[in-house]
Order: C-alpha cells, then sequence, then structure tokens
C-alpha cells in the first residue's frame, strides 16, 4: 500500500530544481518504474513527488556526432534506434508496459545494480548531464554511479540527460531467468575495429560486482588485436577471472561468474 | 442441435474482458472501514505483548483486535507465531492510507525463538517444536499398504533407491485473497475471494452463534485460485466479525507480499523410495515415504496421503507400502494447489519408472508399456478403484498422435547441428470428483430458465459449460439459460469448484435438475393437454395439440396446471478418472544451463469433453503452470525464516513469454465415466502431466551431454542444470 504523499507538477526544468531543492521530502517522479514499487513495498516513501513527465528540457533525443539522450527519453523510443546498440539494450529491459513508460534518466538515477542502461552507459564511456540549484554538471558515467541504489547526484538534482557517440560495433549480452527479467549477469562491450585489429573496446558488466563495472583487463586484453577464436576465449576467461559477483537467491558467485564469461564470449562473437 | 462438443467461446468473457467484472475489492458500500493485520516478521516467535495505545490515538482509526481479545481472534495461538506473516492484531481505519500507517504504529513486543524450516531438521530429537503440544514435529503419520512387499523386493531382480524433492510453490492467483463484510442488523453478507463461499458462511455463523439463515457470503468474480482458496482462512471470520460488532462495512485485500505469506502454499512433497523389478522390466513393488513440508499449521490434510495412495499411477504394481508423514515447519501453511497429490504422485512414479528403466538399460516407451494396467476397472494396490479406460491403447495412439518417435528423430538431426533438444513425455491416471454438488433450476415466464449453481467457477468458464449441458438436456438454445454462482442466497449448501470435480459433479447435478424440470412441466402438460404429451424442443405434445414452456409456466402462475417450477437436484458423485499422455519439447544451452520449452502436446481421455475450447484453456494453463514447477519457482526461505520470494519480481510465475507451442489432443474413442454428464474432469489434467514430461526431456537434452545425469528435484534451474553438467 502506498503512503499518501503530495505530487506537484512541474513544467520546467528551473521549476523542477527549485520544488526539488526546497523540499527536503521530495523525489522526482520519472516513470515510475522503480519508484511506484519501491513505494508500494513501502521501502521508500516521500512527502511530495515531483512529477517532471512534462519537462521539455529533458525531453529530447538527438543523433550525431554525438547521440543526445534527454532524461525523459522512454526505453521504448530506444527500440528502434538508428544506434544498433542502443537497440540491443532497449528491447531487453521488463516489458512492453515497462518500456513504455520506464525513462533512460529514471534508471541512471535509480542505480539499481541489476539495471541495464547503467551497465550499457558504462560502456558507452558516456557523459550524464545534470541541473541542479548550482547549475549545471557533467560528470562522467565512470564516476557516476557510486554503489548500489547511489549515484554522484547532489541534493536537488536531476539527470537532465546522457551524451555519447554511437560505437562502430556494439554488443549487449543478457542473462535474465525469465524473458527481460532483471538480469543476473550482463555484458556490454562497445568497441571499434580497424583493419581486423580492435583499436578500442570497453566492456562493461552487471552482477560482477555490486554496481556496473568495466572490465578492465578485457578491456586491455582485446586493445590492439584481432578478434581470433583464441582471443575471444582469453577474454572470456579474463571476465571470469576479474569479476567479484554477488551471491543472492538467484545465483551464486559462481554461477554468476560463468555466466559472464560467457556473456563476454558472445557478445565479442556479435561484435 | 447439440452443444456438448462444441468449442463456444465463454459467455463470461465480454464482462471480463472489458473489465466490468466485480471482484471483491470493487465491492463498494457507503461508509466502508479498511482492515488490515499486523503480521509476524519473525517465522517463529513468542508474542509477549501487542500494544494498540497509540494506534487507537491516531485520528482515522475506528478499531484494533490482538490477542487479547477472545474468540474468534486466534491470534498467535498458544502465545506464538510460527511462520513469518502469522497475523498477530487487526487494525480498523476510515482509509486505506490511515490503516497502513497505523499498523506500523502497533507495538509488538517479540521473543525470536529457533526457527525450523527443513524437513530434516524438524525430524531431529533436538528439533525446535512448531507445535509442543505435539512432542515432536510430526503432525500425521500414515501407512498404505497392499500385497506383500517386503517378499517382493526380496524376489526382485533389481532394487532400485532414491530421493526426490519437490519444492514449495506460491500460488499466486492474479487476484490476491480479499473480505468485504457489511452488517445492517439483520443480515451478515461476506464477499470474499474465495472457492467455498458455503464453508465461509458455516464458519462464520459457527463463530458468530448466528443461524445459518442471516449469514449470506458471497463470492464475486475471483481471479484466479488454484486450491489456495478452498480453505476457510481466519481473515475471513475477523473481517466478518469486526462488521458484526461495528455494525459497519469493512473490507480488507491483501497486498501481493502480504498474499505470498499469508495464503496457503502447495507442493512441498519429498518421496524416498525404494522399487523392485524384473529384469524384463515389471515393477513388482513400491515401497517408500513421502514427506510433506506442511508448514507451521496442518491445514493441508490428505495432501502427502493422495500421493502415497496415487503413487502406483496407471501402472499394474501388486505390492507396496508407503508412509504418509506430514512435518511442521516454520513456514506458511501447506495446502491444495492445482493438482494436489496427484501431481506428485504422477511426477514421483514417472520418475522411477525412468530410474528403473535406466538400471535395466530399457527404453523408457518399453518400460512403461511392460507395466500399464490392461483392464478396467482396476484396484491398484492401496485399494483406489480406477474406474474407465483402455490404458494401453490410449498410450501406443497418443505417442503416436504426439509424434514422440518423429521428434526424438528431429531432436538427432539438430544435434549434429549442434542444437541441444530434449524430448520427454509422461502417462497418468489421476483422481478427480468427489462430494455432492447442487443445482437449481428455475423455469420462467418467457421460457427462459435460470440456472443456480453451487460450483464456485474463478475462471474455468464453467457458466458456459453448464448452459451447454442443460441446453442439451432440455433441447433448447443456450442463450435461453442464465447461469448465476457463487451465493449462499441462490442455493443452500455445495462444495465448490476444486479438484477437477465441477463438471461432473456440478454438470450432472444441473443434468438431473433439468431432468426432473421437465418431468414437472410433463405432470402439468399432461393435465393441460388430457393426453401424455411427447417433449422436444421447448415444447410439449400430443394429440395434435401443443404447449410451449413459457406458456406451460404461466398456466401454473394463473392456477391452470400444478408443477414445481423451481427444481433442486443434490448430486453425489464418485471419483472418476482420467487417463493421458503428455509430451514436451525443450532446448538446452549447455555453456549457461538455460532451458527453453519450445513444445508441448497433450493428448486425454477425460471422457465426454462438453467444451474443446474451454478444455484445451484449461490444458495450456495447467501446462505452464507444472512447466513453471519444473523450470521456474520456488519459495525460497532463508536461514532465519524469511521468506526471500515475497513478490513477482521474486518469484519466477513465467509468462505468455515463457510458454511453449501448445498441441492439445482429446482421445478419439473417450471412455465416459459413469456419471450424467459422462466427464471425468480436465482441470488438472496438464498440471499432473506437465512437470514429469518437462523433467525427462530436460534430462533427455542434458544427456546428450552428459550421458547418465539424473534429475532428481524440481525445478530444475538454469544453475542446476549448468551444476549438474560440469
Ligand atoms: C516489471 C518491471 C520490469 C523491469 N525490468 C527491468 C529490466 O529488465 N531492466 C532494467 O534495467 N529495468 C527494469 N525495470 C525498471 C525500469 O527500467 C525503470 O523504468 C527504471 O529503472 C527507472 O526509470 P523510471 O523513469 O521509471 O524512474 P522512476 O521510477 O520514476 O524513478 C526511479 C528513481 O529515480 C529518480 N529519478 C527519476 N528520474 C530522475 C531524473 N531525471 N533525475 C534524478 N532522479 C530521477 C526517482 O526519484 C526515483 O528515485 C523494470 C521495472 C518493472 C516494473
Amino acid at each position: 500500500m502506498i503512503p499518501r504523499f503530495e505530487y506537484i507538477r512541474v513544467f520546467s526544468l528551473p521549476e523542477a530544481v527549485d520544488v526539488l531543492s526546497r523540499r527536503e521530502d521530495a523525489a522526482p517522479l520519472a516513470g515510475g518504474q522503480s519508484l511506484i514499487p519501491m513505494l508500494k513495498l513501502r521501502v521508500a516513501s516521500y512527502g511530495v513527488l515531483v512529477d517532471i513527465g512534462r519537462v521539455r528540457e529533458l525531453r529530447y533525443l538527438r543523433y550525431g556526432d554525438v547521440v543526445e539522450v534527454g532524461a525523459l527519453v522512454r526505453h521504448y523510443e530506444l527500440e528502434e534506434s538508428p544506434c544498433g546498440f542502443l537497440r540491443g539494450v532497449a528491447v531487453r529491459i521488463g516489458d512492453p508496459q515497462v518500456r513504455s513508460l520506464g525513462t533512460v534518466g529514471g534508471s541512471l538515477a535509480h542505480a539499481d545494480p541489476f539495471g541495464d542502461w547503467p551497465a550499457a552507459m558504462l560502456a558507452l564511456g558516456a557523459v550524464v548531464k545534470t541541473a541542479g540549484p548550482d547549475g549545471a554538471r557533467e560528470v562522467a558515467i565512470d564516476d557516476f554511479v557510486k554503489g548500489p541504489y547511489q549515484t554522484a547526484l547532489e541534493r536537488g538534482e536531476l539527470v537532465a540527460g546522457l551524451e555519447f557517440r554511437c560505437p562502430p560495433r556494439g554488443a549487449y549480452v543478457k542473462f535474465a531467468r525469465r524473458h527481460n527479467d532483471f538480469a543476473l549477469t550482463a555484458v556490454a562491450v562497445a568497441a571499434e575495429v580497424k583493419e581486423g585489429h580492435v583499436s578500442w573496446a570497453r566492456v562493461a558488466a552487471l552482477g560482477a560486482a555490486d554496481r556496473p563495472v568495466r572490465l578492465r583487463k578485457v578491456e586491455a586484453l582485446l586493445s590492439g588485436v584481432p578478434l581470433t577464436a583464441d582471443v575471444i576465449a582469453s577474454a572470456a576467461e579474463a571476465a571470469a577471472k576479474e569479476a567479484q559477483p554477488p551471491a543472492d537467491f538467484r545465483a551464486s558467485a559462481e554461477y554468476r561468474r560463468a555466466l559472464l564469461s560467457v556473456a563476454v564470449k558472445r557478445a565479442l562473437g556479435r561484435l | 442441435m447439440k452443444y456438448v462438443g462444441r468449442p463456444i467461446p465463454r459467455v463470461e468473457d465480454e464482462l471480463i474482458l472489458r473489465g466490468k467484472a466485480t471482484y471483491v475489492d470493487d465491492v463498494e458500500i457507503p461508509g466502508m472501514l479498511y482492515a488490515g493485520f499486523v503480521r509476524s516478521p519473525y517465522a517463529h516467535a513468542r508474542v509477549l505483548k501487542v500494544d494498540f495505545s497509540d494506534v487507537l490515538k491516531t485520528p482515522g482509526v475506528v478499531a484494533a483486535f490482538g490477542p487479547g481479545d477472545g474468540e474468534p481472534f486466534s491470534f498467535a495461538p498458544g502465545g506464538k507465531v510460527r511462520y513469518q506473516g502469522e497475523a498477530v492484531a487487526m487494525v480498523v481505519a476510515r482509509d486505506r492510507y490511515v490503516l497502513y500507517d497505523a499498523l506500523e504504529k502497533v507495538a509488538v513486543d517479540y521473543e525470536p525463538l529457533p526457527a525450523v524450516l527443513d524437513i530434516n531438521d524438524a525430524l531431529r530429537p533436538d528439533a525446535p517444536l512448531v507445535d509442543e503440544s505435539l512432542g515432536n514435529n510430526v503432525v500425521h503419520d500414515k501407512v498404505y499398504e497392499g500385497g506383500d512387499p517386503d517378499r517382493a523386493l526380496k524376489e526382485a531382480d533389481v532394487v532400485v533407491e532414491g530421493r526426490f524433492v519437490i519444492q514449495r510453490i506460491i500460488p499466486s492467483a492474479m487476484e490476491p485473497r480479499g473480505v468485504v463484510a457489511a452488517y445492517d442488523g439483520d443480515v451478515l453478507t461476506i464477499w470474499s475471494s474465495t472457492q467455498v463461499p458455503f464453508d465461509v458462511r458455516k464458519e462464520v455463523a459457527r463463530a458468530l452463534g448466528l443461524p445459518l439463515s442471516r449469514v449470506r457470503a458471497i463470492q464475486p468474480f475471483v481471479g484466479g485460485a488454484f486450491g489456495s482458496k478452498l480453505l476457510v482462512y481466519p481473515e475471513e471470520v475477523w473481517v466478518a466479525t469486526a462488521a458484526y460488532r461495528l455494525k459497519a462495512p469493512v473490507k480488507w485485500v491483501a497486498t501481493r507480499s502480504e498474499d505470498f505469506k499469508a495464503t496457503t502454499h502447495g507442493r512441498a512433497l519429498t518421496l524416498e523410495y525404494k522399487v523392485g523389478a524384473s529384469r524384463d522390466g515389471r515393477i513388482l513393488a513400491v515401497t517408500g515415504t513421502v514427506y510433506a513440508d506442511a508448514g507451521a499449521y496442518y491445514w493441508g490434510e490428505g495432501l502427502a496421503d493422495t500421493a502415497a495412495q496415487m503413487l502406483p499411477g496407471p501402472y499394474d504394481i501388486r505390492h507396496g507400502r508407503v508412509r504418509a508423514v506430514a512435518v511442521l515447519t516454520n513456514k506458511t501453511p501447506l495446502s491444495a494447489y492445482r493438482g494436489a497429490g496427484r501431481p506428485e504422485a504422477t511426477l514421483f512414479i514417472e520418475r522411477i519408472m525412468d530410474h528403473v528403466a535406466d538400471v535395466l538399460g530399457m527404453d523408457r516407451v518399453e518400460i512403461r508399456r511392460r507395466n500399464l494396467i490392461r483392464q478396467l476397472p482396476y484396484r491398484n494396490v492401496f485399494g483406489i478403484t480406477y474406474d474407465t479406460g483402455d490404458y494401453p491403447t490410449a498410450f501406443e495412439r497418443g505417442l503416436e498422435r504426439l509424434g514422440y518417435r518423429d521428434l526424438k528423430r528431429w531432436a538427432d538431426e539438430e544435434a549434429k547441428r549442434g542444437r541441444i533438444i530434449g524430448v520427454g513425455f509422461s502417462v497418468y491416471v489421476e483422481i478427480t470428483t468427489f462430494g455432492y454438488e447442487t443445482a437449481v433450476l428455475r423455469a420462467e415466464r418467457d421460457g427462459s430458465f435460470t440456472l443456480y449453481t453451487a460450483l464456485t467457477p474463478h475462471g474455468q468458464g464453467l457458466a458456459t459449460a453448464l448452459a451447454q449441458v442443460v441446453a442439451d438436456e432440455l433441447e433448447i438454445p443456450m442463450e435461453s439459460i442464465k447461469v448465476y454462482w457463487g451465493d449462499t442466497a441462490y442455493v443452500g449448501d455445495g462444495i465448490g469448484t476444486m479438484g477437477s470435480r465441477s463438471i461432473t459433479a456440478g454438470g450432472s447435478a444441473a443434468v438431473l435438475a433439468a431432468r426432473r424440470l421437465k418431468q414437472e412441466l410433463a405432470k402439468a402438460a399432461e393435465a393441460l393437454l388430457g393426453c401424455r404429451p411427447e417433449y422436444r424442443e421447448g415444447v410439449f405434445q400430443c394429440g395434435g395439440r401443443s404447449v410451449s414452456i413459457a406458456e406451460m409456466v404461466k398456466a401454473v402462475y394463473r392456477g391452470k396446471a400444478e408443477a414445481q417450477l423451481t427444481v433442486e437436484a443434490i448430486y453425489h458423485a464418485e471419483p472418476t478418472f482420467p487417463f493421458g499422455v503428455h509430451l514436451a519439447v525443450v532446448e538446452l544451452d549447455p555453456e549457461t544451463g538455460f532451458v527453453k520449452p519450445l513444445l508441448y502436446e497433450s493428448y486425454d481421455d477425460v471422457g465426454v469433453v462438453v467444451n474443446p475450447l474451454l478444455a484445451a484453456g484449461q490444458v495450456m494453463g495447467g501446462a505452464l503452470q507444472g512447466i513453471a514447477q519444473a523450470l521456474y519457482e520456488e519459495a525460497i526461505y532463508d536461514e532465519t525464516g524469511n521468506l526471500v520470494t515475497s513478490n513477482l519480481a521474486f518469484y519466477y510465475v513465467p509468462t505468455a513469454a515463457e510458454a511453449p507451442r501448445y498441441e492439445v489432443y482429446f482421445a478419439e474413442e473417450p471412455h465416459p465415466s459413469k456419471h450424467p454428464t459422462g466427464t471425468k474432469g480436465v482441470g488438472e489434467a496438464a498440471t499432473i502431466a506437465s512437470t514429469p514430461a518437462v523433467i525427462m526431456a530436460v534430462e533427455d537434452a542434458m544427456r546428450r551431454v552428459k550421458p547418465g545425469v539424473r534429475i532428481d528435484k524440481t525445478p530444475i534451474t538454469p544453475e542446476d542444470v549448468w551444476r549438474l553438467l560440469r
């Protein structure tokens, strides 16, 4: 049963920031696909929910040299993105209902350790643009997620959007118990391959630690070499070694480690 | 034009699909109060004190009831709570926001006690006691025996021993339980999301010392139950009592996580077995013990017993001894879940057949062929008599129809391309139908008919099926019959929808009511027409004259003829026994252990099929529940007795995306039961047959990677598969 709350709808970014920084017990409401379930379970309660759904400044999606994704872009809007990597992530999130309400900004801000966008953005090396009482900031994705459900956002600050380049090659491999459930593990790879050699690769995983992490040893191993079966096999092995997966009722650490290895192998195989 | 046998779409769908059906939470009464429960966070604890002083000061809180409030408020009996989620107090408030905040303000002092969560631990002599009055945790222990199992085991060429563990399942009806009760100073009315309104009425009347005639229980539309709503729960009595005492309408609807803990769980049986077989594959004796992880209260009587008595399945096994033991643990009480003992029996015996086949190096089809019962009726070794059927023929035709051999060959071909497919099948006989059921049929002035049934449909489409059988009996259009259910004001007593009994018990009652009503009207028609009339398609005729039912009814009201226009039939139904062969095809990802169900096929002899569309629906839904048992669902508790899988995000109910393709067949020459409808029941058939078929399919696939692996538990999760394959 959802605890009683006050509801405020805001129409501009300054208004949103204003309410959120004035009211200690306020939280932004985007798609509600994480916030509402938390309220229902009474693991969260707020005096005010500030509905940011109509804030124009947060609702943009531009494909140029860089891809600019506003915080309010909904998962489904990326299902048919010209950037193939984004398509691969978006279609693996939840069900159509969740995808048509849930937002990319909400996913980042929520920082569920098993959420798909934080790991995917880590592979993309995205920049998180924020807006707050002290103005706008740009935070590198590597510094944004601080822990499970913890981010670099300050009080009253919002995720305004994300910026990144669409990788020349990319793949997202996710293992979940049911179709599009939250992942047991997932691996996101963004890379460039030139003349048969990997010029750079960013490999991020979820379910490999208590938060999304980059698999740096795997990245290092791939850099400058051709993507042969042997390279892929040693990358998969390195992933298993590097990961410190959590154990819970869904999967043991050992099993997650094995899945990560397979996910790395399959993701690289798809590049 | 007969209706029975035709795939008629459900007459109920219009209301349901348009969102117009009234579920218990849709019942709104002016002045409604809302009830909620304070539930134990501990699996086992002494309740030292429940303090309402803060709560009762809260504006909007109307009343609170706790352990000190006497009968029927049986909170924390014996001063203890025995499972996480057991109620310790109830609060009634003016709105739900106030209520749920208030629940958090009830101060309860608990003294946590060590919890016992596993049956093996519970059976140890030094185990904590769930119920001190028993002296140990064994709440039920009974032996079923027939023939001379000891001698048969001694004479057997091979003796095979093993253990199979079936997990706890959370029934997860989409609609959680809920109750509304209202007392106007004259009649106490209870709306409940239940399968048993008649029992609710009896229990509430008893608890409050009211005559049955002043208590009315209504079953509104119910969003699923699967056996988890066939007991009268304490909340039903408590909410009714609150409404009675406060003289105000009171509503309680469980939240999802509350429902997961406060509504009974299912399955959770373990079999330890020892069977003897001859070298040529005949099973000579089956012995063993079925343990039920009964949970905190022994509400699920007979589950281990049904599994024990049905353990021989469709096989001719002449010697047996099976003990049925129920063990208390600090978990939600166990009770019926779609199949209630028969899915477990079938899974056990099918796994045993495979185990023996492996030991003998025999084909899995062949071992079954050699053991199937040849002649019906047949009295099994524990005294249960299977009524009708031809198992060997249905088995061979079934496998042929389902394409078992072809699918095995296809799997071999795919294996050459590196794709790992497993094919499995199962054979079952099950027991359905018991007890009495009531139908009241009334002829209306315009020639239409109103049927009141004591059945309690909650998704089965029985209003459609009942209209079909009555329409055939009366030779009138189905549209002339309106079926009402779920109200003790309509019918005095009955049992309800459960145990695949509805169309057989309640449908037969309806047929008998129609037959009797026809006789009544015929008597009156004879008086009117002056000759003995013939009845055809709603018209009585003789001597060149005729009278329609509408005219008849009007004549009776005008005093021109005499007849009962309302007829009640109470039908007593003996058990009957469906039989079938089901098949599952799965694909295995050997690197990850993930298994995907691709195809599910069924071939059932369930007697007369009243409505193939409804029957196929039962097969598909039932199969998915059995697939869920095989691959997905499991109630997981941590070591303190906290239910970890306490909501639908953590508890893996499969969705349409997990469902395989279905092919549903019914026997070309079915063996009807001896009941007026000739039906045997189909509500649980596929839940019973699917788990063993899927488990065999998964094992078949796994053996392509690692010969000889054996599955000895459900569910088999991807991680389990991965471990077994390493
Ligand atoms: C059935 C179901 C299945 C799901 N499956 C998946 C899945 O497979 N993978 C997956 O990744 N996710 C899944 N989700 C979660 C979903 O993706 C959520 O949409 C997402 O996590 C949060 O986005 P939202 O817009 O709904 O945020 P909300 O729920 O509205 O907010 C979430 C949190 O972020 C804050 N917030 C929201 N927007 C901003 C912002 N712009 N700036 C700062 N703070 C903000 C809110 O205050 C709140 O604390 C699932 C959800 C459901 C209900």
